[in-house]
């Protein structure tokens, strides 16, 4: 069964985000901040890793990038939620070497798409 | 003479019956004694040879010669006259073609005199005599001539007086006539002098009304130069004008106020039309572009402006050096209404002002974005996972109630916006009634009431008596809430918060004290505007609109209280505020209680 880890501070996000991929063959892991979310990622190895940016402790961009640039996690796939629309976050998405990215307010049906469209690959 | 004449006819009818008669008579005698005896001279001549017949006394007397001497003269042994001339002259008498003669005789003695001779011939013996009466006119004659010497020397002198008074006359006229032209040419100069005059008094007139309303323009058109000039000098931005030739012709005061770092008042020695300026165009621009990035390009694009009648232009200029600034610039080119090309007009705004509100209002917008769709994310999601799914009553519960959770957080965001908008704006309304400060404070710290475990409120009121203030009892609510929840927000390793209350004459004061970040010292004085929020590592994920504070400051000052803060940086803040309480609330206040209060208490 595919691990999938939630990091949000936002305890209405991770519910949200966990009740969407509820009805997937998933296992989810939650995490509500940086650098608990990174313990996490190296203790459960998910195979994908929902990041939202605005964390205490930890960006999402930072986290990350320290997934990326580690030898032994930069296989796991990172989607990072961005706030709409704006140029800078989905650079900065890029520039953390985020496999995907979605904004916020983001609808449930698409965010669970593009989780099985990601799952499918891995 | 005419006595002489009546005496010579009865003579001469005396003879005339002496001749025709001859015989003698009485009469005869009486007349020849009258002969013999008159007083004038008288002869009887024979005309054809001259001779003297008879001669009276007087004649006797007068020659010189006895009567008998006479008797045998001839008269012309008496005229000086030859005696053929004499006979001749007899002839006329005889004749009595002529009766009246002047002869020169020539006395006894020689003497010559000048005699009037009256002759007429008389019938006697059948001859013919001739009976003459002679007059010694010589003095007469004598005189005659002294008066015609006379008479011609006066007539002499009289024609050269009349000469001399006729010269003089002419002269006179002819100076009269030459001094009535002078005067008539005088008298007509004088005319047209006067008319010139006139003229003159007339243009003099006209030119003074001229002048004077030439002055009366000018000085109105000083007045519109001063305003326009008053007008560009004020005007809020810097203006240069460059003319048609590329010469920089103009610089107004504002200019000079921006750019007044750059010591160039030297070639700018007049405002208006600056004719000698020590540079050049292109200098006084590169040292007008110093320390603007890509002022060398500028500079070029600028000079190029100065040969382009049409272009507009507009660019946003980064100054680092000396002055940190953003300055706005535009060019036009410069046509009047009458469509005159005077060249082109390089304007200069300080727009740093602009360009920090416009960065605020970014920011806002990214905060606010960022505040906003995380409670919309969960409404959205959760409402749409609702309408798709089919759930169990309790998750269906569990997402309507976090749904109406987020709502109310999306509202209380909106609200701090629209508070904000309507205290700048001087729109709000409170709604003031006495309350109890410890009342409130215990409401908001209800409002705190299991959020986290990790914090640990503590409230002390340090006076007997609870204070009442007059205030809207939901703002100071507000204000309190902010407060606190900036304290659990900032304290991320959780930590105590101690709420104090005190007063002192006629005040209160609550002080929030927390374990957390701390404010740096250069965020101090800016912490309380809007949308500011502190850029630091350590809160840059910390949620927040910037207003909290800012709404706080307005609602505490609407009261006619103070806000401040107290902080050391990484060691904790002291948010305080002081109102005015009540007369009489206070009573039981202790001498104890005060405000005093310093860096190390706050910053502990």
């Amino acid at each position: 069964m595919s691990k999938i880890l939630i990091a949000d501070d936002e305890k209405a996000l991770r519910l949200l985000i966990a009740g969407t991929l509820e009805i997937g063959d998933y296992d989810i892991l939650e995490a509500d901040n940086g650098i608990q979310a990174l313990e996490t990622v190296e203790r459960e190895r998910p195979d994908l890793v929902i990041l939202d940016v605005m964390m205490p402790g930890m960006t999402g961009y930072e986290v990350c990038r320290y997934i990326k640039s580690d030898p032994d996690l930069q296989d796991i796939k990172v989607l990072i939620l961005t706030a709409k629309g704006q140029q800078s976050e989905k650079e900065a998405a890029w520039e953390a070497l985020a496999d995907h990215y979605l904004a916020k307010p983001f609808s449930p049906v698409e965010l669970l798409s593009r989780v099985e469209e990601i799952m499918k690959k891995t | 003479m005419r006595k002489a004449i009546v005496l010579l006819i009865l003579i001469m009818t005396f003879l005339s019956g002496l001749a025709s008669a001859y015989a003698i008579t009485d009469k005869d005698i009486d007349f020849y004694k009258l002969f013999e005896n008159h007083g004038s001279i008288m002869l009887l001549i024979d005309p054809q040879t001259g001779e003297i017949r008879h001669a009276n006394k007087a004649a006797s007397d007068y020659y010189g010669y006895s009567v008998e001497q006479l008797k045998s003269m001839k008269i012309s042994d008496i005229n000086i006259l030859s005696e053929n001339e004499v006979i001749n002259e007899m002839q006329a008498a005889v004749a009595e073609q002529r009766e009246h003669f002047i002869f020169r005789h020539r006395l006894a003695s020689g003497e010559i005199r000048t005699v009037e001779v009256y002759s007429c011939p008389h019938a006697a013996d059948d001859k013919k005599i001739l009976f003459s009466t002679v007059y010694d006119i010589t003095e007469k004659v004598r005189l005659a001539e002294k008066n015609k010497i006379l008479f011609i020397s006066l007539l002499v002198i009289l024609m050269g007086v009349i000469v001399i008074i006729g010269f003089f006359t002419l002269l006179l006229f002819r100076n009269k006539k030459r001094l009535v032209e002078s005067n008539d040419l005088l008298k007509e100069t004088n005319r047209l002098l006067h008319e010139k005059q006139y003229s003159l008094e007339e243009q003099n007139t006209v030119i003074k009304g001229l002048n004077s309303q030439l002055e009366d323009d000018n000085e109105r058109i000083q007045q519109q130069k001063e305003i326009l000039q008053a007008i560009i000098d004020s005007f809020g931005a810097g203006i240069i004008m460059v003319d048609t030739e590329g010469n920089i012709s103009f610089i107004n005061e504002a200019w000079r106020d921006l750019f007044s770092y750059l010591d160039i008042s030297d070639g700018l020695n007049r405002k208006f039309y600056i004719s000698n300026m020590g540079y050049d165009t292109k200098t006084f621009f590169q040292k007008m572009m110093t320390g603007i990035e890509n002022g060398n390009e500028t500079v070029d694009k600028l000079i190029e402006l100065t040969k382009d009648k049409e272009s507009r232009f507009c660019a946003d200029l980064e100054q680092t050096k000396p002055v940190r600034r953003f300055l706005n610039l535009y060019s036009n080119p410069c046509i009047s209404y009458k469509n005159h090309n005077f060249g082109r007009v390089f304007v200069f705004r300080d727009v740093s002002h602009q360009k920090e509100v416009e960065k605020l209002k970014m920011d806002l917008i990214n905060t606010v974005s960022h505040e906003l769709k995380t409670p919309m994310s969960s409404v959205l999601g959760f409402s749409e996972l609702l309408l798709t799914r089919k759930l169990s009553e309790e998750r269906s519960m569990e997402y309507i109630r976090t749904i109406n959770t987020e709502a109310r957080r999306l509202t209380n965001l909106i609200n701090d916006f629209l508070d904000m908008q309507r205290m700048e704006s001087g729109r709000q309304i409170f709604n003031k009634k006495l309350n109890s400060v410890d009342d409130i404070i215990k409401d908001a710290i209800r409002l705190f009431d299991g959020e986290d475990n990790k914090y640990r409120i503590i409230y002390k009121k340090e006076m007997d008596s609870s204070p009442l203030i007059f205030c809207d009892r939901d703002k100071i609510l507000q204000v309190m809430a902010n407060i606190l929840s900036n304290a659990v927000k900032y304290s991320p390793e959780g930590g105590e918060i101690h709420i104090d209350l005190t007063g002192d004459r006629g005040r209160i004061m609550v002080t929030v004290k927390d374990q957390g970040l701390g404010i740096p010292e250069n965020a101090m004085d800016k912490l309380f505007n809007r949308f500011y929020r502190i850029d630091s590592d350590d809160r840059r994920n910390i949620g927040g609109t910037g207003l909290g504070l800012a709404i706080s400051k307005e609602i505490i000052r609407a009261h006619g209280g103070q806000i401040g803060v107290d902080s050391v940086y990484g060691k904790g803040s002291s948010f305080y505020f002081i109102l005015p309480c009540s007369e009489g609330s206070m009573a039981g206040e202790t001498e104890d209680d005060s405000y005093s209060r310093g860096k190390d208490e706050s910053g502990s």
